[in-house]
């Protein structure tokens, strides 16, 4: 599960920087610094949910003893 | 990343991380589209009324004569208002030249403003919110006393900025009245 690992740590790379770009730009469209940290703070819910848990996607070529 | 802890960990270091950047973003965005308000504050000296009375200043033995000065006060702040700022503080100060201290600047009024629907100011005959007194005690028949309107930006990130807008005429303070009844 080296494979899943390098999964996890891609998706979160790209997940949190994603959500950072996005934060940015809300906020400075509508104008408002809140929307910058609703969305910067629920994409890193969204980070931890899909990466913190083990869900079995990252256990698809298990290490064999 | 190989158990859960390790996962939270690095999850959360990133984000410090992001967040870090986001707001230092937010912060150069600031400088690089600052803002300024409109042309039409003016601020006008109404009533002024010195040294009405003595009245002994928290640090010193000896009374102090007090200068009461009303004016008026007209601004609009709106275009200070960006994503970035958090609340904005409006400042009315008196500054004179003085013999032991060259210049002198005391902030009578203040106010804060928190949104751009508070914006604007209109104020007629003000009363001063702060007392004014100088440090030598003496302020019966000052020159060349002048209010400045000045603002303070104060964002949710990055650096404070000030600006000033909005000066009176110079005016002269007029003698000494005592209070009735007073030492």
């Amino acid at each position: 599960d080296f494979e899943g690992q390098n999964l996890a740590e891609s998706l979160t790379t790209t997940i949190i920087a994603f959500t950072g770009i996005l934060a940015f730009i809300a906020g400075w469209v509508l104008s408002d610094l809140k929307y910058t940290v609703y969305v910067g703070l629920s994409g890193t819910t969204l980070a931890f949910l899909a990466v913190v848990p083990p869900w079995p996607m990252y256990n698809r070529n298990p290490l064999v003893w | 990343m190989h158990s859960s802890l390790v996962r939270v960990q690095n999850v959360f270091g990133f984000f410090t991380t992001v967040a870090f950047c986001v707001a230092s973003l937010v912060a150069l965005s600031s400088v690089l589209f600052p803002t300024e308000p409109t042309a039409g504050t003016a601020v006008d000296i109404t009533n002024f009324k010195v040294t009405k009375g003595r009245v002994r200043q928290y640090h010193s033995s000896k009374p102090h004569e007090l200068a009461a000065i009303n004016f008026d006060l007209e601004a609009d702040l709106e275009p200070l208002f960006n994503w970035n700022t958090k609340q904005v503080f409006a400042y009315v100060s008196v500054s004179y030249p003085g013999q032991k201290f060259t210049e002198n600047e005391v902030v009578i009024w203040d106010r804060i403003i928190s949104t751009p629907a508070k914006a604007k100011i209109n104020l007629k005959n003000q009363k001063p919110k702060y007392k004014l007194n100088d440090i030598t005690g003496k302020m019966a028949e000052r020159t060349n006393v002048t209010l400045t309107f000045h603002w303070n930006v104060q964002p949710h990130v990055g650096a404070l900025t000030w600006g000033e807008s909005g000066k009176s005429e110079p005016i002269t303070l007029p003698g000494f009245e005592k209070k009735a009844g007073s030492v």
